[in-house]
């Protein structure tokens, strides 16, 4: 974009011709696309996944934007109890009771985590927690598998057990000397100064923004594999249990959809038996390519080079035998 | 991206909901219940853009509240916004393409199996009347899972899309559970004296049929009495 704006084209510009192009183009786009079954079906995929998030992810950013106002941090700090075992376990259950998608919590951890001590491995443990079983995330689960209580059950249950034990294993191994980067001044969103309605608004912004962007690329991958795999080839690859497991764990790490609107596009897979579709509901919130992102922005590489494999393999192993116990029979 | 850009996408976003939702285009890739939500969702989008757009423009300018125009600024903040010119993907989707229902070809075949592990037990009565109006899917369930046999000989009233296969004319709805991306298709065997052979409609016709339901495996069949062309529904899946 720079070379862009030394020709003082600005991305308003390329926005404006963008659309205008579209709009000129727009019956002979509509034609080609109803006219051809595989783009009709990939559009149609793409809009329905999209469309049927974009409330929850509404939702999300409307109480996480709350949060930024009226739950600081430094004010959840002071309710964790002091001994780092059961404040990773109260941390835990506090992530399920405060909504925000990835991309709001892992700021927010990093504020919670503070210089590491007692606060650390709960900070992490709340920071993997609170995307993962938060109010938002359980309905939309719920919405996404009609009829099937058991698969939210799942989730919930792998997820908490993944965030506490990643908080344990690093109140047991972790090392303060991996967190390189320190707090910018004003970490939370946007332009922090002004009064509450404001800061409000440049949250939820902010966090919509980038997680519907996001979305966007896990509607493609959903639309893209409705029509490009022919039907029976996924079908056959994933029923094999690890083979699918492993598939979508992967899926999971490198689409990196928001924790709000993965339930759907998980739903949308008819073709993956349910405990490979868990292990993705589990995995991804957990860790992606933009988590490890902003992990290593925020904590440092060293830190995420260690964390996000780690969690990872937690995350895959348990949702794995949780899957396994509770939906086995129904896979 | 420049910030007042990112507020103009989000007003996008936000426009573009409002109008699927207003033309009634959401039907064809989400539940008609989803309306109010809808509506809420693009009210909101578009009440953050305008107060971001407004407060930029009291602030003097987006250049003068934003860090967002320095690029190198961006790495302590943790975030790229480049992902975020993705966003115009589903606003050209959306309001320029605005792509079909579903056509049956994409949906997955299994509707019927889908209901087969649940136990059989009684139903409720059907409605009265003659031939009361059912949906295709409760049709199946009933057909496949109801042991006080409401269906047997009782006149029912179904609505469908015609699919013509080798063997004679299916009566098919494609069922969507949660949007679009999960659907599949149910169907049901079209006989009897006015389904079978000799009024043949092309496929994609929707039909009301009035009829008898015998059950069979995996496709319980409809034995017509009347058949009627009617136009297609608002709501293209049930």
């Amino acid at each position: 974009m720079r070379a862009a704006r030394g020709l003082r084209v600005g991305s308003m510009e390329v926005l404006v011709f963008c659309l205008v192009a579209f709009a000129v183009s727009g019956a002979w786009l509509r034609a080609g696309v109803a006219g051809n079954a595989m783009l009709a079906t990939a559009g149609t995929v793409f809009c329905a996944v999209f469309v049927q998030a974009l409330p929850f992810l509404g939702l999300g950013v409307v109480v996480s934007g709350l949060i930024a106002v009226f739950v600081p941090p430094e004010r959840l700090v002071r309710w964790l109890p002091r001994r780092s075992e059961t404040a990773v376990l109260a941390a835990g259950l506090a992530g399920a009771a405060l909504p925000g998608c990835e991309c709001g919590s892992v700021p927010v951890a990093r504020r919670l985590f503070g210089d590491g001590g007692a606060a650390g491995a709960a900070a992490l443990t709340f920071m993997l927690a609170a995307p993962a079983i938060n109010p938002v995330v359980v309905v939309a689960t719920a919405v996404a598998f009609p009829g099937q209580p058991k698969m939210v059950i799942a989730r919930v249950g792998a997820s908490l057990l993944t965030a506490v034990t990643m908080g344990w294993v690093w109140s047991r191994w972790g090392r303060a000397e991996w967190i390189t980067r320190r707090l910018p001044p004003n970490a939370l969103h946007g332009p922090g100064t002004g009064s509450k309605w404001l800061v409000f608004c440049e949250a939820a912004r902010h966090d919509f923004l980038q997680a519907a962007a996001y979305l966007v690329v896990g509607a493609a991958a959903a639309a893209a594999l409705h029509v490009l795999v022919p039907p029976g080839v996924l079908e056959r690859v994933v029923s094999h249990l690890v083979v699918g497991v492993v598939v979508m764990a992967a899926l999971a790490v490198s689409l990196a959809i928001c924790s709000e609107a993965d339930a759907f596009v998980a739903s949308s897979l008819t073709m993956v038996p349910l405990v490979p579709r868990l292990v993705f509901l589990v995995v991804g919130p957990a860790v992606d390519v933009k988590l490890l992102a902003m992990q290593s922005g925020m904590f440092g590489r060293a830190f995420a080079a260690r964390f996000a494999p780690a969690t990872l393999v937690v995350a895959t192993a348990i949702a794995t035998v949780a899957g396994v116990l509770l939906l086995g029979g129904s896979a | 991206m420049k910030r007042e850009t990112e507020n103009t996408l989000l007003l996008l976003v936000g426009l573009s909901i409002g109008l699927i939702t207003y033309t009634g285009v959401f039907t064809r890739y989400v539940k008609p219940a989803l309306l109010p939500w809808l509506a809420a969702t693009a009210v909101l989008l578009v009440g953050l853009a305008l107060v971001a757009i407004v407060a930029d423009i009291r602030r003097g300018g987006p250049g003068h509240g934003g860090h967002d125009q320095d690029p190198d600024h961006q790495g302590d903040h943790s975030h790229r916004t480049g992902v975020v010119w993705l966003l115009v993907v589903p606003v050209v989707l959306l309001i320029f393409v605005t792509p079909p229902a579903l056509r049956p070809q994409a949906a997955a075949r299994s509707a019927t199996s889908a209901s087969s592990d649940a136990l059989r037990h009684a139903f409720p009565p059907l409605p009265p009347g003659r031939a009361p109006e059912l949906s295709l899917p409760e049709v199946l369930v009933r057909s496949a899972h109801d042991s006080s046999g409401s269906l047997t000989n009782r006149l029912v009233t179904i609505t469908g899309f015609v699919l013509n296969e080798r063997d004679g004319m299916d009566l098919a709805r494609i069922v969507i559970f949660c949007c679009a991306a999960d659907a599949q298709l149910a169907r049901i065997h079209l006989r009897g004296p006015a389904g079978g052979g000799a009024p043949r409609f092309a496929d994609n016709t929707w039909l009301r049929v009035e009829g008898r339901v015998k059950s069979g495996a995996p496709i319980p069949t409809l034995d017509a009495v009347t058949v009627t062309r009617v136009d297609a529904p608002a709501n293209p899946y049930a």
